[in-house]
């Protein structure tokens, strides 16, 4: 046995306590610690405990990447270990924070499916996200920091144990492990936090106290976490999702953005086939989700469904309607309307309706006519030979319709034989035996019978004897066409299948005239078997006129199997329709509609943001405003006054808004990147190719009045194309961009007009109230000055807050029309002479700066103007021709024409026809400005309210949290200094 | 025995004395809690008062007595009153039905997060026989005549520590037969020996069910934690269901249906009156709770018509998710209890007596 070890330890613990009094030459007197740090450095020698593997957190910044990867991975293995059975309850304590992360994905997870666009929905984890971020943060900021400013430790700092826990020191206030406090760092030296909290330094046990002030400060400091984390939680998460929606928006614009040009590309080069038979069928399989040929959308099949069980059957009215519904599915009420009307039309009249229960009706009556008149007769002529006579008869009918839609549907529509094809319309079927009973057939069903001698019949081709065809022709046909051959076989087939089948199971439908066929047989049987003679045929008479009787009472509209094939193609092409229309909808609906999150809403936004920013409202003018309409009305008139009354300011405001405006366009239309062409031109051409080659096909299909609901009549001008489909689709796209441009540039000609009156007020006053001609039309008005000012005060009126009536009405100048001509000229074409391209120079300054605005710095291109033939122009010049336009159309426009305004009141204007003028005319009005900004002064008021109803209480919050730190630790003068 | 408001009242002036209670002595008295609808309330109505009151009080002080148990106690504090104020937060900032469905789903988070617990606890008790709800009251206090009075109550499981489960409470003697005497001194463990296979009349049956009963701490804790989440996940998703519209438009004021007074004259007659139509406006409300909730599970289940894939079937998949972490859960646990003693079965037979030489 080798030394003792700890008996050697123990004999050199007099050395130790030998060198504690060199340590104790520290400025102050602290026996418990020097005794250790004095043991630690003379036992290094001896062979003593190893240390502990316990050891604090860094908690910095640098550390926490790390730190975060050995959280995960002890987490995982918690998990691991805890399904295993062998977690310790640290671990077990982890699988709760594991649980609320799961939690709060799932949730996430889910209401993002309730959303409809990437905003909303990245918003879901937003919240999540920052729900979490806030309750680490709320105690970090509230209370962490505060406390280690005030009392100079951290009562969260956290530590690893022996076991390789991660812990807070202070959690447990009955164990906090101050042994590894070993004052390797300021913050871990118990003398440097005495010192810190003030502790005095003279004291026995110092760090004893220390650590007492410690425990105290960090208890305090938890509970007061607890108390104010459910105040401030839910707060912090709230204001931290508004600050950042902006940016989520932003991104979730551009991301939405990139998606929509992608699409439309790629249905741009569908409608126009530009892909590949591959990439088309994928395209059609994947995004349109329609099959080649016929649709495969529950629409489809639904209308399918309603086909099968209509077919071969007398229909109503509720099926006609449920055919129309579902043809037209998606679209308003006209389209469905004209759908019934065109499947009522391709139905066509009512048909004799016929089966076997026929035969066995009319054997019926007819047998018991005879029988009454004659009994010898009706012994003679049997139920049964009725019955036959009248079946043959009805086959004979529908066999004879057979044949014809072969002609149609077949031969006319695959070849050129008009000959063959005039011999299955005019085939003759009269004495045809189609119940023959033979030894082949003696076993078969009926309806099996049947069907072999209708094809036997009607299928029958010589090729060694043509005469000997049934049809004649048809064996030349087999040699020279065989695919034809194979078609009218398939169709003959398929034709005597559904005749003994309906015959005997459904119903027939026979063409018009055809009912004659039972008449025939019936007579041929009677004239075979009855007597001549007056009472004889007075008795055919009377069975006769109950033929006829019965042939009227049961006639109903039927769906043959032809016009039931016409309507599947109609659906296709309705199907195809509607999926690329919806795709085109979507894209539009993104680019332009008044909705959440479109670019357009996005922008309008912006603009609002900016212009109220410029116009420097204060949150009390705002609050204020949003509910008194005349007060924003004359605040903005006074907040525009003084913004253009100055160059300076005037300039940035135009160009700051102008801006946020010209993004609008660059938005809406330009392609991705590698991809070309302009956007919102491409959703228009969609728009108009969906509608032309569906209305088309339909069209050829026999829908014409779905054609014309479609098209309306179509001649490729859009705006005459009034009440069509392609027209509110397309109408609506410009209203939607002309409503928002006219807007923007009423704003802007608002601006100019306020900073032209407000030089030609400082140009009078400064030449003492007399301008020259020249100096006043510089700025747009008359060389009089009360003139000039009434002209002023009317044409703010007029910008700001101008509807259409105010134009019909002529601004209420009816008797004063010098006057409003004053006015038109003055707001609307401020020039210095009649050349309308000879602007004033207060306006050409305006127009200059708006000029200049790019949409950055870099950029040497005008902005874009989405549906302008030249794609790109400057927004100065823009400017003027939006007033040209509002001078042209909203000067003329009037309730009643009146003589004095006639030159206002002319009808051509350089507009199309009378609709495109009145769309033009209520899109170039556009909002008026004070609704814009009372509008836009309400909603900021609204979301201010929010904020401010919340803001207070985590301020307060954080206020008492803060304050409280001031109160922790309270001075106890037995050890504090 | 569940301490009233004013014992609450006297803790907190002890909180706010400055009386050294190291030099007190106590006496600590465990005392288990049959698992009954009452107790659980008791319980809980204790802990949460006192999160509220006592404990904070002690805590802003600073006070020597604040532990662990109080610490972790208060964490209710942040639950309920964050709850209340994310409540507050939706209806501040939506203006619809969504505010109300919103602080549904808070509280339907709450409530679905407690009670899928018992998910895995009763299949676990029952195939097992160890009830991982077994409560049991911790009250300290000092003698009636020390000049210090402390008297503090805490409301444990016994098995809410996998590393100290309380085994002490397991046995005979802390429990009582219908009679009123204490139990064989085994009685527990030679149930959960039995139940789980390792036989009956074991000479120690305690120490071979101990490892059985940390085995289930650790899996049950696990399940519980991971589940009732998946759970209030589950709870929210239900709330957010357009169904529950029918709920609030039967809750809202102009639904209520008024009393009318004419057909009573005397003055009970319209006190019965108003009573029985109160009844019935709260029965009508219940009645369109049931049925929404109903109604509100079938949409979550089936998803909007509209829509395919993963859109259709999120609900499907939260449902799915909250009932698989249970159903493992609980048969992870069970497996690991029956498991276990097939391990142990190799090294002893545990009826022989073993000695070690």
């Amino acid at each position: 046995m080798g030394n003792n070890l700890i008996h050697n330890y123990l004999n050199n613990m007099n050395a130790t306590s030998q060198s504690q009094s060199k340590k104790s030459e520290r400025a102050y007197f602290s026996p418990v610690s020097s005794t250790i740090e004095a043991f630690d450095e003379e036992s290094d020698k001896l062979i003593k405990p190893l240390d502990g593997k316990g050891h604090l957190v860094n908690g910095d910044l640098v550390h926490m990447p790390k730190e975060f990867v050995r959280d995960t991975v002890y987490t995982t293995k918690a998990l691991a270990d805890g399904i295993r059975g062998k977690a310790n309850d640290h671990q077990l304590g982890k699988m709760n924070d594991l649980g609320l992360k799961l939690s709060g994905i799932a949730i996430a997870s889910y209401l993002m499916t309730k959303k409809s666009t990437p905003k909303t929905k990245a918003m879901e984890f937003v919240g999540f996200g920052a729900f979490l971020a806030s309750m680490s943060l709320w105690p970090k900021i509230a209370l962490e920091i505060p406390a280690r400013i005030i009392h100079g430790f951290n009562f969260r700092k956290q530590y690893i144990d022996e076991q390789g826990r991660k812990k807070y020191v202070s959690q447990d206030p009955n164990y906090i492990p101050f042994d590894l406090y070993k004052g390797d760092k300021k913050s871990e030296d118990l003398d440097v936090i005495g010192d810190r909290l003030g502790i005095k330094k003279d004291i026995p046990n110092r760090h004893e106290a220390v650590k007492e002030q410690m425990r105290k400060i960090s208890v305090q400091n938890n509970t007061l976490w607890m108390m104010t984390a459910g105040i401030a939680t839910p707060l912090m998460t709230a204001l931290a999702c508004n600050k950042a929606e902006p940016f989520i928006s932003s991104w979730a614009e551009k991301y939405t953005n990139k998606k929509v040009n992608k699409q439309i590309e790629d249905i741009d080069k569908y409608i126009n086939n530009q892909m590949d038979n591959t990439a088309r069928e994928n395209y059609e399989t994947k995004v349109l989700k329609i099959n080649t040929v016929q649709g495969s959308t529950q629409s489809a099949t639904e209308l399918e469904k309603t086909l099968n069980s209509v077919k071969g059957r007398v229909i109503n009215t509720d099926d006609i309607v449920k055919l129309s519904d579902s043809l037209a599915s998606g679209l308003d009420a006209e389209m469905k309307d004209a759908a019934r009307t065109d499947i009522e039309n391709l139905i066509g009249g009512k048909k004799y309706i016929a089966n076997s229960k026929t035969a066995d009706k009319l054997t019926e009556s007819i047998h018991s006519m005879i029988s009454a008149k004659d009994a010898k007769l009706a012994e003679k002529i049997t139920p049964e030979m009725l019955r036959a006579s009248a079946s043959q008869g009805i086959i004979q009918g529908a066999v004879r319709d057979l044949l014809t839609s072969v002609g149609f549907d077949v031969i006319d529509k695959n070849g050129n034989y008009p000959n063959v094809s005039k011999n299955f319309k005019c085939r003759e079927v009269k004495d045809l035996d189609f119940f023959k009973v033979t030894e082949e057939t003696k076993d078969m069903s009926p309806i099996d019978r049947l069907t072999h001698n209708i094809k036997s019949i009607v299928m029958k081709v010589n090729n060694s004897n043509k005469s000997e065809d049934f049809i004649s022709g048809m064996s030349d046909l087999e040699q020279g066409n065989r695919d034809l051959k194979f078609a009218i076989d398939a169709k003959l087939e398929q034709g005597a299948r559904a005749i003994a089948e309906n015959f005997y199971n459904g119903d027939l439908a026979i063409g018009e005239g055809r009912e004659n066929y039972v008449r025939q047989s019936i007579q041929k049987l009677y004239k075979e078997n009855a007597p001549r003679g007056p009472k004889y045929d007075k008795l055919f008479g009377t069975i006769a006129e109950t033929l006829s009787n019965e042939s009227k009472n049961s006639r109903g509209y039927v769906i043959t199997d032809s016009v039931a094939e016409t309507i599947k193609q109609a659906n296709a092409q309705m199907r195809r329709f509607s999926a690329v229309d919806n795709v085109l909808s979507d894209v539009a609906h993104f680019k332009v509609e008044k909705a959440p999150e479109t670019i357009v809403a996005n922008n309008w936004a912006k603009v609002s943001g900016t212009l109220v920013r410029e116009l420097g409202y204060t949150d009390k003018e705002i609050a204020r405003a949003a509910k008194d309409k005349n007060y924003s009305n004359q605040l903005l008139t006074e907040k525009l006054e003084k913004i253009c009354s100055d160059e300076e300011s005037y300039k940035k405001f135009i160009s700051n808004i102008a801006k946020d405006m010209i993004e609008l366009d660059e938005k809406i239309d330009a392609p991705n990147v590698n991809q070309t062409g302009r956007m919102l031109s491409k959703i228009e051409s969609g728009i108009v190719k969906n509608c032309t080659d569906t209305g088309n096909a339909l069209n050829e299909l026999g829908f014409s009045s779905m054609t014309e609901k479609m098209l309306s009549s179509y001649n490729g001008s859009v705006e005459m194309n009034t009440g069509s489909i392609l027209s509110s689709k397309i109408l609506r796209l410009h209203s939607r961009v002309d409503g928002v441009h006219s807007s923007y540039m009423r704003i802007l000609q608002t601006a100019d007009f306020f900073h032209r009156a407000n030089g030609y007020v400082t140009a009078l006053n400064a030449n003492g109230g007399h301008l020259d001609v020249a100096t006043a039309k510089s700025f747009g008005f008359e060389q009089d000055p009360t003139l000039s000012k009434e002209l002023i005060k009317k044409g703010k009126e007029l910008l700001l807050d101008a509807h259409t009536d105010e134009f019909y009405n002529k601004a209420g100048l009816h008797n004063n029309p010098a006057f409003f001509k004053n006015i038109m000229w003055s707001v609307y074409r401020p020039n210095i002479s009649d050349n309308v391209m000879h602007w004033g120079e207060a306006s050409s300054k305006t127009v200059d700066i708006l000029n200049s605005v790019k949409l950055d710095e870099n950029s040497t291109l005008s902005p874009r103007r989405v549906f302008d033939s030249r794609e790109r122009i400057p927004l100065g010049q823009k400017l003027q021709e939006h007033m040209n336009q509002m001078y042209n159309s909203f000067g003329s426009i009037a309730r009643k024409p009146l003589k004095a305004h006639k030159e206002y009141a002319k009808i051509d204007t350089g507009f199309g026809g009378a609709e495109a003028r009145a769309c033009k005319r209520f899109d170039l009005l556009g909002k008026t400005v004070t609704d814009f900004v009372h509008d836009t002064l309400k909603q900021k008021a609204n979301s201010n309210k929010w904020v401010k109803a919340f803001a207070p209480i985590l301020a307060t919050t954080f206020g008492i949290t803060l304050v409280s730190q001031f109160f922790f630790g309270k001075k106890d003068p037995d050890i504090k200094a | 025995m569940v301490p009233n408001v004013s014992q609450h009242s006297k803790s907190i002036q002890q909180a706010f004395s400055t009386v050294n209670y190291d030099n007190a002595e106590r006496k600590e008295k465990c005392e288990l809690k049959p698992n009954t609808l009452n107790n659980k309330i008791m319980s809980a109505y204790q802990k949460t008062t006192s999160a509220f009151t006592e404990y904070p009080a002690k805590g802003l002080m600073g006070s020597k007595k604040s532990n662990f148990y109080e610490f972790l106690a208060m964490g209710t504090v942040p639950y309920l009153v964050g709850s209340a104020m994310l409540m507050a937060v939706f209806n501040g900032a939506i203006k619809s039905t969504m505010g109300a469905k919103a602080a549904l789903g808070v509280l339907f988070y709450g409530v679905a997060k407690s009670v899928s617990k018992t998910l895995i606890s009763t299949p676990v008790k029952i195939a097992t026989g160890i009830d991982t709800e077994m409560a049991y009251q911790r009250e300290l206090s000092t003698d009636e005549n020390s000049p210090i009075q402390i008297h503090e109550i805490e409301q444990h499981k016994v098995m809410e520590s996998h590393d100290f489960p309380r085994y002490d409470m397991m046995y005979g003697e802390k429990m009582k037969d219908k009679n009123g005497n204490p139990l064989p001194h085994n009685y527990l463990f030679d149930k959960i020996a039995k139940k789980n296979g390792l036989g009956e009349d074991l000479p120690a049956s305690d120490t071979e069910v101990k490892p059985i009963i940390k085995d289930v701490i650790s899996r049950s804790n696990t399940a519980k934690s991971i589940s009732s989440y998946l759970w209030a996940a589950a709870g929210v998703t239900l709330a957010v269901q357009s169904s529950w519209n029918n709920f609030f438009r039967a809750m809202s004021k102009s639904n209520w249906h008024k009393y009318n007074p004419a057909n009573n004259n005397t003055f009970v007659g319209q006190i019965t009156g108003k009573v029985v139509n109160t009844a019935k406006n709260l029965g009508r409300i219940t009645r369109s709770f049931g049925n929404s909730f109903v109604d509100a599970a079938k949409e979550l289940y089936n998803g909007p018509a509209a829509k395919t894939g993963w859109n259709k079937h999120a609900g499907k998949a939260v449902l799915g998710a909250a009932l698989l972490s249970s159903v493992f859960g609980a048969i992870n646990t069970i497996y690991g209890a029956k498991t276990a003693v097939g391990q142990a079965k190799n090294v002893f037979d545990k009826k022989d007596k073993i000695t070690v030489q």
